[in-house]
């Protein structure tokens, strides 16, 4: 038979996992915020999202899943401003996800701008000290897809997470938002 | 269902013509695919179920789909690995229901959308509504009298405190998912310390596409 895999959002410090339902951006931890806290345009300078964990979690029958990656349609058209962007944070490794055990939970101000996920000391655990920035997630496309987790996995268990934010530029459009579409694609025998 | 129900099973041909079928075709017992003996592997394929098969399956809880489909075989050659797997893809994307006609769809482009723009705080604003391609309603953000941004009362009510005219949300965005299947079918080999790969990858419809390319899809 084949895996069973769910997508799952973290929320808190512990963190809980939730399948995802309504993923949005906001400026608060929560994997279903509504239209509450919403991203911020600054007067100056950059505001962001707090940052976001998605995961796969893969249980039932499977010998095994590898070669997990992810992709977007390649224009994430939010109008964010000079600098703005959805970014993907990176690693300066063959893979970019987060373990679950190195799993850190969004801070910044509630109601204004998350913590920029790699500013130096209160930034993200994983990605603070990389070398490599955060990029454009509209960067990665089905022609060249994001690495998040190049783990074989043989039994139940949640991925590397996708780590993504929001940021927002002082020129950035305000508004709602259209919708946008992510693809992830694994390997399983 | 967190899972796409497979099209096609593998079945793996050894040497002494047996063959171990992913499900057993009697018991519909699973055979894992790290239960084939690669030592004695000649041949591997990917075959469609057919509806007596499914049927089969499904007493024993297994949901599969039988489709009309042609087999996929490979003979290996000497010194030839087999690549054989399934590369799901996971889709999430936003839909929307229209309380106006029933309609479901999708907005994935800009012309998909009506734009109102105001200016708020000497800044350009918008506000994107997605249009029902059935019967062309879009939701309100923007009082059309008073060009000023729709707010909602502690009832949860849409309205224009200028002019308290109510505008009604009609539109409900929710998040949904695609699920499919490629089926890969190839082999690979280190001739002069080089490797060489060739792969079939096959799609739930039975359209095929070779590549040495093993991220093609």
């Amino acid at each position: 038979m084949v895996a069973t895999v769910d997508i799952q959002e973290a929320m808190g410090s512990t963190p809980t996992w939730y399948t995802v339902t309504a993923a949005r951006y906001a400026t608060y931890d929560n994997y279903n915020p509504g239209t509450n806290n919403p991203c911020v345009v600054p007067t100056s300078g950059y505001n962001y999202s707090y940052w976001k964990h998605h995961a796969l979690y893969m249980y039932g029958s499977f010998t095994q899943i590898n070669n997990i990656r992810a992709y977007t349609d390649g224009a994430i058209g939010w109008a964010l401003g000079t600098g703005g962007a959805l970014l993907v944070a990176r690693r300066d490794t063959s893979y970019h996800g987060c373990p679950a055990n190195q799993y850190y939970p969004s801070v910044g101000t509630v109601g204004t701008s998350g913590t920029y996920l790699k500013t130096a000391t209160t930034g993200h655990l994983w990605y603070q000290g990389q070398t490599i920035a955060p990029i454009d997630f509209g960067n990665y496309t089905s022609a060249a897809p994001l690495t998040i987790d190049d783990t074989t996995y043989t039994s139940s268990a949640r991925a590397n997470s996708l780590v993504t934010q929001v940021m927002v530029a002082s020129d950035a459009t305000q508004g709602a938002k259209a919708a946008e579409t992510v693809t992830i694609v694994y390997d399983e025998i | 269902m967190g899972y796409n129900p497979p099209v096609f099973f593998w079945v793996a041909r050894y040497n002494d013509k047996t063959v171990l079928p992913q499900y057993d075709f009697e018991s519909g017992q699973q055979n894992r695919f790290s239960d084939i003996d690669q030592n004695r592997l000649t041949g591997f394929g990917w075959y469609p179920f057919t509806a007596e098969f499914a049927e089969k399956l499904s007493t024993l809880g297994l949901t599969v789909v039988p489709k009309d489909l042609p087999a996929y075989e490979l003979q290996l050659m000497e010194r030839q690995r087999l690549i054989g797997l399934m590369r799901q893809r996971i889709k999430v994307f936003t839909a929307f229901l229209c309380q106006e006609c029933g309609a479901v769809f999708l907005a994935e482009k800009e012309e998909c959308y009506h734009l109102d723009e105001i200016v708020q705080n000497g800044k350009p604003v918008k506000y994107v509504s997605p249009i029902c391609p059935q019967c062309k309603h879009f939701d309100l953000y923007v009082c059309p009298d008073d060009r000023m941004p729709i707010s909602k009362n502690n009832v949860g009510e849409f309205f224009c405190h200028l002019c308290n005219k109510f505008y009604p949300k009609k539109t409900l965005r929710f998040q949904d998912e695609i699920r499919d299947t490629f089926y890969l079918l190839g082999w690979q080999s280190t001739i002069a310390g080089r490797n060489y790969k060739s792969i079939l990858f096959i799609d739930e419809c039975g359209n095929t596409v070779v590549s040495d390319d093993f991220d093609k899809i």
